[in-house]
């Protein structure tokens, strides 16, 4: 069973680079492309940028214990960096951890003892 | 070794792991060459290149781990192959906590006829994948 921890850890750097990743291509990039301002690319990329260095460590950490298959492993790796799709990734994550932390086998012996 | 035997390749040699070793041998240098292309973008007057520059080096040594760890798995302990194997140990033996806990459930079914119809509807959810409703009868 995987620590609890790992997961949070995980979910909180994706939300956090997946956010920050928004910002910077919905907001800063715009705003430095029409030449209004290039600070706000400048300060959203430097602090995703080194974000998404421990995304990056985090993210190895879940899937490996969580046994991804190691292309799934580098696609989520590389979705801190798609727009949208750290969340994406999260949420497959969470569900993949849910099944390993409660699996169903936990009711097969109640079919067992059902009346019908 | 006598003719007709399989040599046992070692981790440094089999498939996946030359696989590994051709990524890795790819990816070091791109990252150099992408660092380098970052510090001439930032010299040009784009300071975020000076962030980049030492991002690369950072990709480097994090596929440097991964290469690593590619090496050093056992086959059949990761990925699906893995997640197959893990399966069917789970499915093979049951610890014995789980096993009295099961009997535990047995007895207090026998005495209590809607703790069973109940536990029947959950095991009757799990087996669908339906989820639970707050009228579930």
């Amino acid at each position: 069973m995987v620590d609890r921890r790992v997961l949070i850890r995980y979910r909180v750097m994706a939300y956090t680079t997946a956010v920050l990743l928004v910002v910077l291509v919905f907001a800063g990039v715009p705003l430095q492309v029409t030449g209004a301002t290039s600070a706000v690319a400048n300060v959203v990329g430097t602090i995703h940028g080194f974000l998404y260095l421990i995304y990056l460590a985090a993210a190895f950490d879940l899937t490996r214990k969580l046994r991804v298959p190691l292309g799934w492993m580098l696609l989520v790796l590389l979705a801190g960096t798609v727009p949208f799709c750290a969340i994406v990734a999260e949420r497959k994550l969470t569900k993949r951890y849910e099944s390993t932390a409660f699996p169903a086998r936990a009711f097969r012996t109640t079919e067992g003892a059902s009346s019908r | 070794m006598r003719a007709g035997e399989t040599p046992t390749p070692s981790r440094w040699t089999s498939g996946r792991a030359v696989v590994a070793h051709v990524a890795l041998a790819a990816w070091v240098p791109g990252c150099a060459a992408a660092c380098w292309w970052q510090v001439t973008v930032a010299e040009s007057g784009d300071a975020l290149g000076w962030v980049y520059s030492v991002m690369w080096p950072c990709f480097a040594v994090f596929g440097t781990v991964l290469w690593w760890n590619i090496v050093h798995d056992d086959p059949d302990t990761v990925g699906a192959r893995g997640v197959r194997r893990l399966r069917r140990v789970a499915a093979q033996s049951s610890p014995p906590e789980e096993v009295a806990l099961d009997a535990a459930l047995a007895r207090a079914e026998e005495e209590d006829a809607e703790l069973a119809a109940y536990n029947a509807y959950l095991a009757e959810l799990s087996r669908t994948g339906a989820t639970k409703g707050w009228r579930h009868r």
